[in-house]
């Protein structure tokens, strides 16, 4: 529901970007997203085309990379994903939290070389 | 060409939470975000606490629209400002910045803050607060934590408000205490009724006792 504000601060951000590097033009924004932030990214790309109308973000594709609960498991090392997922599917040993869902930033901004 | 960037697409709202907190550090202020649905019992557990707790209170009140729970807060004779959002879904650090400035609380006062009904997207938006409190009431039913885990889990204290009406709707504590265990956050939860007064004085010797805590820093 606040994807509208989130979607602002994406393009702000990529915007401050290109103009770091004196471009006025982006290609592609890569916007990593977890799974427990609770952000829709069909409402993201909903608002970005939008929003992005008269900045450098004009037209760029917005990549969203979703980003799932992820834990290693102790026992025999394989990593397995999902908010719910406590435990290995492989051996039932409980597993150590490497990648705990909340991620959410601008990964990277593609600009025209 | 292709430019490494990593960067929190909240880093705006972060440092302005930082600019509160570093604010309210340097007066003795303790800020409380209040979270929780829509008839929840927000408002209800504010008024209790401004009458239960010791010292000077305020409270911001964050609605989409109307002045209703703000004037309420008034009859008590607490300063109050009132935030619309005007249909935005969450209350941000720097409109809490902006009432702090209006509020002038004394040293050492709590300020209530009163969030966007709502068991979503409050959750993600630090205002730099000092204590987050989840009003649950029993009347949204036994399942909320197991459907609403993000939340939950960025509370300090879970408030299950409404407790009088458990037995006319068939709430299962079973359940409710279930999702809570689950999230490991058992241990956070308080039951309450504010229209009866069960556990009120328990709710409110528990906050007194966080409250100095957090004071001393610990």
């Amino acid at each position: 529901m606040h994807e509208y504000y989130v979607t602002e601060e994406i393009i702000r951000i990529a915007c401050e970007t290109a103009k770091q590097h004196q471009s006025p033009v982006i290609n592609r924004i890569t916007v990593v997203v977890g799974e427990l932030t609770g952000i829709v990214s069909e409402s993201v790309e909903f608002y970005f085309d939008v929003l992005a109308r008269d900045t450098a973000a004009e037209g760029a594709i917005l990549h969203i990379v979703p980003q799932p609960v992820s834990r290693l498991c102790r026992h025999c090392q394989s990593e397995f994903h999902g908010a719910n997922a406590w435990v290995c599917p492989e051996c039932g040993e409980p597993g150590e939290l490497i990648k705990n869902g909340r991620e959410f930033y601008v990964e990277s901004v593609d600009l025209p070389d | 060409m292709q430019i490494k960037v990593i960067r929190d697409i909240l880093e705006k709202n972060d440092k302005s939470a930082e600019h509160v907190r570093r604010l309210c550090r340097e007066r003795g202020i303790t800020l409380i975000n209040v979270l929780g649905s829509p008839g929840a019992g927000k408002t209800s557990f504010i008024q209790s606490m401004l009458e239960h707790l010791p010292g000077k209170k305020y409270v911001i009140e964050g609605d989409i629209a109307s002045t209703i729970d703000a004037e309420k807060i008034a009859r008590m004779g607490v300063n109050v400002v009132q935030i619309n959002t005007g249909g935005a879904c969450h209350l941000i650090a720097d409109t809490i910045y902006d009432a702090l400035q209006q509020l002038t609380p004394e040293a050492g006062a709590i300020v209530f803050i009163e969030n966007i009904g709502n068991l979503v997207c409050p959750s993600s938006f630090d205002l730099g607060e000092s204590l987050r409190v989840l009003v649950s009431s029993a009347a949204e039913g036994d399942d909320k934590p197991h459907k609403y885990p993000t939340t939950f889990q960025t509370v300090d204290l879970i408030i299950l408000s409404k407790c009088d009406v458990k037995d006319v709707i068939g709430f299962n504590d079973g359940y409710y205490r279930q999702g809570l265990r689950m999230l490991d956050l058992e241990d956070k939860l308080l039951e309450v009724s504010f229209r009866t007064g069960a556990g009120e004085q328990e709710l409110a010797d528990y906050l007194t006792t966080k409250l100095a805590y957090i004071k001393k820093g610990l």
